[in-house]
C-alpha cells in the first residue's frame, strides 16, 4: 500500500538519522520500557537538539540526491552508532568554547567530514532489528550521555528555511531566512520519492509508545490557560528584553500542554482511525513538535530565544499539511466513526491549532519586530499580529479584491459582482487581520461563485448582482453582514454546510493539495504573480477599482439617500498595504501551481474554518439563507478584546 | 368537515382544560386563570351538548353559530392569560410558565383553524348556493365543488389560500402597521418589497398576517425610536422586506435598521416576559416587556384598533414575538431573528408550501 507520506518526513529522517548518535539513543532507549522515565528525558533533553540541529545541518547542506539518500531509513548497527558517537564527542568538544551560532556553523562541518556514507533503505524489519539494536546500545550512550555537559540550545538560524505561509507581520520581511532547496516546501512537494513510509510510524503502534506516552501524562494534567486579545495587545507593547523572554517561557510551556491535550484527543480516537495513515501522519507530528518543546529547558537569553523562534517557524512549516490532511483522514474514515463525534474532533483541532498559531506567530513576530529596526511598527498599531486599528473599510477592500481576483482566474475571466459596502465603514478596532482576512475572503468568495453561477443578470447594464458588505458596530462588538443573491442554498447542502463529516467527496479534493495555512496570505502569494512589485500590485488594484464601490467618506454620509453611493472610490494608498509587504515577506509561499490550484478547488472547509476563527475569541458567524434568492452570513467579532480565547481541553 | 369538527374540537378543549386544572392551585385560583378555565369548560360542554351527527343544512348552520359563538368568546383569552400570569409570575417557574402557554397557544391556534374553517366554509357555500341556487354537496371535506366556481372562490377554501401573494399581504399589513406608527410618533419609514414579489403559495392568510404585522410593527418602531436616539436628521431608513420562493417554501427577510437588540435582551426576545415595562426610552428592549399599564405604546386607540382589526386578538402585551414564533411553526415553518447591534435586526421566516406538504398536521 503506497501511501503518500508528505514530506514531514524529512524531519523524521533527520531524527532517526540523528538517532545514529547518543541523542537517538536516548530518545530510543526511551522507548524501551524500562527506561521510560521522565528523568532520563530531561538529562539527555540537552544534548538531543545539539546533535539533531547537527544533522539537520548536515542533510540540508547536502545536495539533493544525497538529501535523498539521507531521507531513507537507517539502518542501525553498532559500528554506526560508535562512528557517530566520536561525532557527537568531538563536536561538542569544539563548541563547549564559543556558545553561539558560529560554533555550531563548526559543529556541522565537523559532522560533515565525519558523516558516514548513507545507510541504505531499510523496511519494517529493520526497524524490528533497529529498536532491538538500539536497546543494546542504550546504557552506553546513556553512559556517554550523561558525561556529556550540558550544552546551551542554539539552532543555527541560517541553516533553516525561510517559512513559507504564516500570518505574519509585514516587519517579518526583514527577517530573510536562508532557503535551502531540499528543505522547501516546493521541493518535498515536487519529489514524492522523498516521501517513504517511515519506521517511526511503526513506532507508534509498538508497545513502546505505549510506555513512552506516560511523558505526556503530566503534560494533560495541567490545564491549559487561555489568554485574551487585550491580554496579548498590552503585552506586547513597550516590548523590552525581559518581556521578551517572558513571552517566549510562556509560549514554550503553553503550546506542549495544548499540544499534550490534542494528542489525547488523537488517542481517544477508534483505533482504526488512528491507523489511518493520514491520521497517522498528523498525530505523529504532534508528537514530534511536542517531543521537540517539551525538552526545551527555560529560556534565558535572547540568542535562546532565536533559537527558539526558528525550532517553532519550522514547527509551524511542518505542519502546514495538518488541515489537508486530517481533512483526508476523516474522510476516509467517515464510516468509522458517527459524524457528530467528528465534527466535535475537528472543531477542536482547528481551534487548538489556531490558538497555538496564535500564540506562536505572535512571539515570532514579537521577537522579529525587537530584533529588526521596527519597532515604530508598535507604535503604528502593530503589536505582534494584531493590528490595533483595524478599519473595516481597508479590510473588506482587501479581502474583496482578492476574492474577485480568485473568482476571476477560476472562472476563466468572467467579471466577478460589484461589492458594495455600506454602514460604519471607519469603525476601528483591535484584532487579529489576518483571522477577519481569512473569514471575509472565504464568505466573499463563496458569495461571488454563486452570484456569477446563479445570479441574473440586470437587463440593462448586463451585470450581476452586487454583493452587499454591512459593517455594524455595537457597543461590544462588529458584525460584517454579506449579503448576495446567488440564489440561496439548498436546503439539503444547508444541513452539511458546517459539518467537516457529512459531505465526505467534499473533502476529495484535499488530495489534490498538500500544504494549506488556511491563511489569506496564501492566496496573496499566488493571485500576483511572483515578480509581482508592489508597482504592479496597484496596477492591479487600479484595474479593479470598479470592482470595490465604497460610499464617499463620512463628511459626506449626510445626504439624504440612504443607498450607497455609486461612485468608485480610488483605494487608500496611504494605508499600510500589508498586501505589498505579505508578498516580500519571508513567510510568503514560493508560488507554485500546485499552490495556487488550493483556492480554485472548492475545499468544503472554508465556513467550518471560518467559524471555528470566528468563535475564537467569542464572536460567531451565522449564515441565512433564502433559497430562490440569496444568502446572507453575518460575522461578528468581540470589539473589546475582553474575551478569552474558546477552545475546549 | 363539520363532523370532524365537531368530534375533535372537544376533544382538545378537554385536553386544554385538563392541563388548567394542572397548573398549581395558586394559580388556578387567579381571576384571569380562573376566567380562561371557565370559557374552555363552558365550550366544551356546549359542543358536546349539539348533537353527534350532522345530517342536513340547518344542522350544519346551527354548529357554525355555536362555533362562532365560541370563538367569539375566546377572542381575549391571550390577553387574560397574559395579566394573569403576570400576576402569577411569583408562583411559578419560568420554564414551566414558558411550556404552558407554549402548549395553550398552540393548540388554541388549531382549535381556532378548525373551527373557523367550518364556519368560513359554511360561509363560502352559502354564498355559492346563493348566487347558484343549487343544492348544497354532500361533501364533508370541504373542497370546493368544482362548477360554476368563479374563479375568486375556487382559490379560497375556508381559511385557506391558495393563491396566496405574500407581496400583496406585506403592502396591506405594512400601510396598516404604518398608520398605527405615525399615529403614534407622527412619522414612519417605508417599506420596500422586493425580491420575488409575484411568488404565489398555499397558506392560511390570516395566520400570516399576524405574523407580518408584528414583525413590521417591531422593525417600524424600532427604527423611529433608533431614529430619535441618534438624531438621523434626513429621515428614517426604510424597512426593507425581500420575499424569495422556492420547491418547498416561502422566505421572507424583514431587515431594518432599528438599531438591533442587546446581547442581554436577545435571550429574552421569545420569552412571555412579564418584566415591568421598561421606560419608553428603551428602545429595542421595549417591545419585550409586557404588563399593560397604560404607557405602554400601543394604548387606547391603538390597541383596540389591533385587536379589531386582525384576524384575531393579538397580544400587543409582550407576546408578540412569542407567538409569532409559534404561528410560523404551526405548519412546519421557521424563524430566525439576527440582530446586529447598532444597526438593526433582520428576521427570517420561512414557511412551508402547503400545497406541497403531504401530511399536514394541524
Amino acid at each position: 500500500m503506497a501511501m503518500n507520506r508528505l514530506p514531514q518526513t524529512t524531519s523524521r529522517c533527520q531524527r532517526l538519522y540523528s538517532s545514529a548518535s547518543s541523542s537517538c539513543a536516548f530518545s530510543l532507549s526511551a522507548s524501551c520500557p524500562s527506561r521510560a522515565t521522565a528523568t532520563t528525558a530531561a538529562a539527555a533533553a540537552r544534548t538531543t537538539p545539539l546533535l539533531t540541529s547537527a544533522f539537520q545541518t548536515t542533510t540540508r547542506n547536502k545536495n539533493a540526491g544525497s538529501a535523498l539518500g539521507q531521507c531513507r531509513i537507517v539502518t542501525r548497527t553498532k559500528h554506526h552508532l560508535a562512528g557517530t558517537n566520536t561525532i557527537s564527542s568531538a563536536s561538542t568538544a569544539s563548541t563547549t568554547p564559543s556558545a553561539g551560532s558560529k560554533g555550531y556553523s563548526s559543529l556541522a562541518a565537523a559532522s560533515h567530514s565525519h558523516q558516514p556514507h548513507p545507510p541504505s533503505i531499510t523496511n519494517a524489519n529493520t526497524a524490528a532489528n533497529a529498536s532491538r539494536t538500539y536497546q543494546q546500545e542504550s546504557p552506553q550512550l546513556l553512559h556517554r550521555t550523561n558525561q556529556q555537559s550540558s550544552q546551551p540550545i542554539h539552532i543555527a538560524s541560517s541553516t533553516f528555511p525561510s517559512m513559507p505561509n504564516s500570518n505574519l507581520n509585514p516587519s517579518s520581511a526583514t527577517t530573510a531566512s536562508a532557503f535551502s532547496p531540499q528543505s522547501s516546501p516546493l521541493f518535498k512537494m515536487n519529489n514524492p520519492a522523498s516521501i517513504v513510509k517511515q519506521p517511526q510510524a511503526r513506532r507508534r503502534y509498538s508497545p513502546q509508545h505505549f510506555y513512552q506516552n506516560r511523558i505526556l501524562d503530566p503534560y494533560v494534567q495541567q490545564a491549559v490557560s487561555p489568554i485574551t486579545l487585550r491580554q496579548l495587545v498590552f503585552f506586547g507593547r513597550n516590548m523590552q528584553e525581559d518581556k521578551l523572554l517572558k513571552s517566549a517561557n510562556y509560549v514554550r510551556t503553553e503550546l506542549p500542554i495544548r499540544l499534550a491535550h490534542r494528542i489525547r484527543d488523537f488517542q481517544n480516537l477508534p483505533f482504526i482511525v488512528g491507523t489511518n495513515p493520514h491520521i497517522e501522519l498528523v498525530y505523529d507530528l504532534y508528537w514530534q513538535a511536542f517531543e521537540k518543546i517539551a525538552k526545551i529547558p527555560e529560556i534565558k537569553t535572547l540568542e535562546e530565544n532565536d533559537a527558539f523562534c526558528e525550532m517553532v517557524k519550522g514547527l509551524l512549516n511542518d505542519h502546514l499539511v495538518v488541515i489537508p490532511q486530517l481533512a483526508l483522514g476523516i474522510m476516509e474514515c467517515s464510516k468509522h466513526i458517527p459524524a457528530a463525534q467528528v465534527d466535535q474532533f475537528m472543531s477542536k483541532m482547528l481551534r487548538s491549532r489556531i490558538s497555538r498559531r496564535v500564540l506562536a506567530e505572535q512571539h515570532i513576530t514579537l521577537t522579529s519586530n525587537f530584533n529588526s529596526p521596527n519597532h515604530m511598527m508598535t507604535d503604528r498599531g502593530y503589536i505582534g499580529i494584531i493590528y490595533t486599528h483595524i478599519k473595516p473599510r481597508d479590510i473588506v477592500e482587501r479581502t474583496a479584491l482578492l476574492a474577485a481576483d480568485t473568482c476571476r482566474q477560476a472562472s476563466g475571466g468572467m467579471t466577478p459582482p460589484k461589492v458594495l459596502l455600506d454602514g460604519n465603514i471607519d469603525a476601528e478596532f483591535t484584532y487579529i487581520p489576518d483571522h477577519i482576512e481569512y473569514i471575509l475572503y472565504e464568505l466573499l468568495k463563496n458569495s461571488m461563485r454563486f452570484v456569477m453561477q446563479n445570479g441574473k443578470r440586470d437587463p440593462t447594464t448586463g451585470e450581476l448582482p452586487p454583493i452587499q458588505v454591512t459593517v455594524c458596530e455595537g457597543t461590544h462588538e462588529i458584525v460584517f453582514r454579506v449579503s448576495d443573491k446567488g440564489g440561496g442554498i439548498h436546503p439539503e447542502m444547508e444541513s452539511q454546510l458546517w459539518s467537516y463529516a457529512q459531505s465526505p467527496a467534499r473533502f476529495a479534493n484535499f488530495e489534490k493539495i498538500s500544504k494549506m495555512a488556511a491563511t489569506v496570505q496564501e492566496q496573496v502569494a499566488q493571485t500576483s504573480s511572483p515578480s509581482s512589485s508592489a508597482s504592479s500590485r496597484e496596477i492591479d488594484d487600479q484595474e479593479q477599482d470598479e470592482n470595490i464601490v465604497l460610499p464617499p467618506p463620512p463628511a459626506a454620509n449626510k445626504n439624504p439617500t440612504y443607498q450607497p453611493s455609486e461612485s468608485a472610490l480610488l483605494l487608500d494608498r496611504h494605508a499600510p498595504s500589508r498586501n505589498q509587504s505579505a508578498q516580500k515577506s519571508s513567510f510568503s509561499t514560493a508560488t507554485s501551481p500546485q499552490q495556487y490550484k488550493n483556492q480554485s478547488l472548492h475545499l468544503g472547509i472554508g465556513l467550518p474554518m471560518s467559524r471555528v476563527y470566528a468563535e475564537y475569541w467569542g464572536g460567531d458567524l451565522k449564515v441565512f439563507t433564502m433559497h430562490g434568492y440569496g444568502t446572507d452570513a453575518y460575522a461578528k467579532f468581540c470589539k473589546f478584546g475582553n474575551i478569552y480565547e474558546n477552545f475546549d481541553s | 368537515m363539520a363532523r370532524y369538527a365537531r368530534k375533535e374540537l372537544p376533544v382538545r378543549l378537554a385536553r386544554r382544560v385538563k392541563s388548567i386544572q394542572n397548573l398549581p392551585f395558586i394559580i388556578g385560583t387567579n381571576p384571569y386563570i380562573k376566567r380562561v378555565y371557565r370559557l374552555y369548560y363552558d365550550s366544551f360542554q356546549a359542543l358536546t351538548a349539539f348533537r353527534e351527527d350532522i345530517r342536513d343544512k340547518e344542522d350544519l348552520d346551527q354548529f357554525a353559530e355555536v362555533l362562532r359563538g365560541l370563538v367569539e368568546s375566546h377572542a381575549d383569552v391571550i390577553p387574560m392569560l397574559s395579566q394573569g400570569f403576570l400576576e402569577c409570575k411569583k408562583y411559578m417557574n419560568t420554564a414551566d410558565i414558558q411550556t404552558f402557554l407554549d402548549e395553550m397557544i398552540r393548540s388554541r391556534i388549531g382549535i381556532r383553524l378548525i373551527a373557523e374553517q367550518v364556519i368560513a366554509l359554511r360561509a363560502q357555500r352559502t354564498d355559492l348556493l346563493k348566487d347558484d341556487q343549487e343544492e348544497e354537496s354532500a361533501q364533508d371535506n370541504g373542497t370546493t365543488t368544482t362548477t360554476d366556481q368563479s374563479n375568486a372562490d375556487s382559490k379560497v377554501i375556508g381559511v385557506v389560500h391558495t393563491q396566496l401573494k405574500p407581496a400583496e399581504l406585506v403592502k396591506d399589513c405594512a400601510s396598516f402597521v404604518q398608520e398605527l406608527c405615525n399615529v403614534n410618533y407622527g412619522s414612519s419609514p417605508d417599506v420596500v418589497i422586493n425580491g420575488q414579489t409575484d411568488a404565489t403559495f398555499t397558506y392560511v392568510p390570516v395566520h400570516l398576517e399576524y405574523i407580518l404585522c408584528e414583525l413590521l410593527k417591531n422593525s417600524l418602531r424600532a427604527t423611529v425610536e433608533h431614529s430619535v436616539k441618534i438624531g438621523r436628521s434626513f429621515g428614517h431608513p426604510p424597512v426593507e422586506v425581500t420575499i424569495a420562493q422556492s420547491e418547498h417554501e416561502i422566505t421572507i427577510r424583514i431587515r431594518d435598521q432599528g438599531g438591533g437588540v442587546s446581547q442581554e435582551d436577545l435571550d429574552h426576545i421569545f420569552d412571555y416576559s412579564f418584566t415591568t415595562v421598561k421606560d419608553d426610552n428603551e428602545t429595542s428592549s421595549s417591545f419585550s416587556s409586557a404588563a399593560p399599564d397604560g404607557s405602554f405604546i400601543f394604548t387606547g386607540v391603538s390597541r383596540l384598533a389591533m385587536q379589531a382589526g386582525l384576524g384575531g386578538p393579538i397580544a400587543g402585551l409582550g407576546f408578540g414575538l412569542p407567538l409569532t414564533r409559534i404561528y410560523a411553526q404551526y405548519f412546519g415553518g421557521r424563524m430566525h431573528l439576527v440582530s446586529m447591534q447598532g444597526h438593526g435586526v433582520d428576521v427570517y421566516l420561512k414557511l412551508k408550501q402547503l400545497q406541497h406538504v403531504e401530511d399536514l398536521q394541524i
